[in-house]
């Protein structure tokens, strides 16, 4: 599908490390401590440098640095991607639009994206959306957001 | 005995018992739909365990977990995808029954083996937690130093392929654990100036996002396959007599899954192909395996049920997961002010005792409801992708809020998701990295703790006898892979 060579994966381990080892200096010292804030995260970050080091020299595979298998440049690599926007999607409109709307939204477009019909899958979706309100908002009393819908409901 | 009574008391409630029949149901369903996990329905079913008491609680992601093991073996006996990863090993062997036009032999079998496997997981469950744990009363931070490095070191070790890419697994763990201010100095750690990542990566979002998003990023294509199941004769005919022809199997699964369960980071899983190849090499007819042969898949289906109970042993003795499943546990543990350890079995042994009670009655659900279930196997497995992925979806992002009451947990669970499903494109398996969020924070607690207590002198690591033999052990499993790279050289 989408593979990196075991080569990539080594160097990214070693850059991650030296971020994190970096990532210390800035800590203050706590005082009459030996081992402060910092000390753990050094030693993880040369671990992750050291294992990154060790794949880097025991890798065997000689492909190319990003492997994209063939079904993944097709349509599904968008339904992929589509499905992280819809996330992206839910978070930007969800104050705006109110939960009961956006997640009905984000229901309908990757139903309807993976293959069904427009019709049933809008009815799947908005029953849906309403169950996890009345679960989630009614039952449990999470304030989830409220928008267009929710406003309407509690003017009744 | 009174202990015992109590813990009925608070098991027999009728809240209690229909959360458990709930989660049951819900498990059972989940683990017979390919492409929704054991682990998934767990981590889903988080947010709403948040608003219970801690029994039901408890109980609904026990029951859930059992029965979602169990199911998994249905796909994979129906149409050759395993359901759950646990239902992997033994996958050859009930399908070829389904395709000898015996499909309710296969599935029979399964139900009966995982039935007696897991009841003989919560036997050693509730006879050697409490005993561990009275042993346990007595072991300070440094004893508790050296079992956190022994769960990480066995996660790394333990997992499934590369063992290198299991430790840069666990490394990543370890680095999302120190995210958040540190508790002992006050210094906010690797918080790239966010306030709300002070305190800290919100661990049931991240488990979301790692075992739900994955698995949707995983099937969202538009050409998933229309499965045809098979028809199902009488699912118990003949199953009795076979079990008690097999009974080593069951046993021996049984007693394997237990012992690998109550491993730290060796789940149902591995339980599942150990006992798969422990059946082959002590059959008389290996060359028969993976052919539609009943005895690995009776062994293995009892031993992966097993170790899904045995797991709860070092998590409710030292707070230390056994596998996935049991690491979600912890962080919900936590959630309900409920800190693992030997102290919950003195302070509160009721609240144990009700624990192991509810997965017992779980376990002895498997009966109707994996009746149930194969009987209605051939529905489930035509629901739609199209329609079960939004549904997936949905509850990641309500479930993710809903948390921290936050739109920042539904970033976090987007986040590891990706993650999650990089790590399992390229063969770094998830699980390590999990240990390592939850072990991180108690390895480093436990060292500085110790480290404040003797001033500094690192000798308090191994001056009491049970530190220092543990302290062997870890280090023993650390040389074991160099010695043998070293052999294999010679």
């Amino acid at each position: 599908m989408m593979k990196f060579n075991d080569r990539v994966i080594g160097i990214l381990a070693i850059l991650g490390g030296i971020a994190i080892i970096s990532g210390t200096f800035g800590f203050r010292e706590a005082p009459g401590q030996q081992f402060g804030s910092g000390f753990f995260p050094r030693i993880v970050g040369a671990a992750a440098m050291l294992a990154g080091l060790v794949q880097v020299l025991a890798a065997r595979d000689r492909g190319p640095w990003i492997r994209i298998a063939p079904e993944l440049r097709s349509r599904d690599a968008f339904l992929k991607l589509g499905v992280l926007a819809a996330v992206v999607f839910w978070l930007l409109t969800v104050q705006m639009l109110g939960f009961l709307l956006t997640t009905t939204l984000v229901a309908l477009a990757l139903s309807v994206a993976m293959g069904a019909r427009p019709l049933p899958a809008t009815g799947v979706a908005a029953g849906l959306s309403a169950l996890l309100w009345l679960v989630f908002g009614m039952v449990l009393r999470v304030p989830l957001p409220r928008g267009l819908i929710e406003g309407l409901m509690s003017w009744t | 005995m009174d202990v015992m009574w109590e813990a009925l008391l608070l098991v027999a409630r009728p809240d209690v018992l229909l959360t458990i029949l709930a989660a049951s149901t819900l498990g059972i369903v989940i683990g017979a739909i390919p492409g929704l996990t054991a682990v998934m329905g767990v981590a889903l079913l988080v947010p709403i365990t948040f608003f219970m008491d801690p029994v039901p609680a408890i109980a609904a992601i026990a029951a859930l977990a059992a029965m979602a093991i169990f199911s998994g073996d249905i796909p994979g006996a129906l149409l050759r995808i395993p359901g759950t990863p646990a239902s992997a090993a033994y996958v050859d062997d009930a399908f070829a029954m389904t395709r000898a036009g015996r499909p309710e032999r296969g599935l029979g079998l399964s139900l009966g083996s995982a039935l007696i496997g897991g009841v003989i997981g919560v036997l050693l469950l509730m006879f050697a937690a409490p005993l561990l744990a009275r042993f346990a009363t007595n072991f300070s931070s440094v004893e508790y130093f050296w079992l956190a490095l022994l769960g990480l070191s066995c996660a790394a070790i333990v997992s499934t392929g590369s063992a290198l890419k299991g430790v840069l697994s666990l490394i990543f763990g370890l680095f999302v654990a120190f995210i958040g201010i540190d508790e002992v100095a006050g210094q906010p750690r690797f918080t790239f100036g966010s306030f709300e990542l002070m305190g800290g990566v919100s661990f049931i979002p991240a488990m979301i996002g790692m075992f739900a998003l994955t698995e949707i990023l995983r099937n969202a294509t538009r050409n998933a396959p229309k499965p045809e199941a098979p028809r199902m004769g009488p699912v118990f005919a003949g199953l009795g007599s076979t079990l008690v022809r097999r009974w080593r199997n069951v046993l021996r699964g049984g007693l394997t899954g237990s012992l690998v369960g109550a491993l730290p980071g060796a789940g149902a899983d591995i339980a599942a192909w150990v006992s798969y190849a422990i059946a082959k090499r002590r059959s008389r007819t290996p060359e028969k395996f993976g052919t539609g042969h009943d005895e690995g898949l009776i062994e293995a289906g009892a031993s992966n049920n097993a170790a899904l109970s045995s797991a709860w042993v070092p998590t409710l003795v030292f707070g230390i997961p056994g596998d996935s499943i049991t690491a979600i546990v912890i962080g919900v543990l936590y959630l309900k002010g409920l800190e693992p350890g030997p102290i919950i079995f003195v302070k509160t042994p009721e609240l144990i005792y009700a624990i192991f009670l509810s997965f017992l009655l779980a376990n002895l659900l498997l009966l109707p409801l994996g009746w149930a279930v194969i009987r209605l196997a051939r529905h489930l497995l035509r629901v739609p992708q199209a329609y079960l992925m939004p549904i997936v979806l949905c509850a990641c992002i309500v479930g993710s809020f809903a948390i921290n009451n936050s739109p920042f947990g539904v970033g976090i669970m987007l986040a590891f998701g990706v993650i999650g499903w990089l790590f399992e494109e390229n063969g770094i398996p998830v699980a390590p990295a999990i240990l390592g969020i939850v072990l991180g924070a108690m390895l480093e607690f436990n060292f500085v703790t110790s480290m404040l207590k003797s001033k500094g002198d690192l000798m308090t690591f191994v001056e009491r006898p049970i530190a220092a033999g543990l302290g062997l052990v870890v280090l023993l499993l650390w040389a074991a892979p160099v010695l043998r790279a070293l052999r294999s050289r010679t």
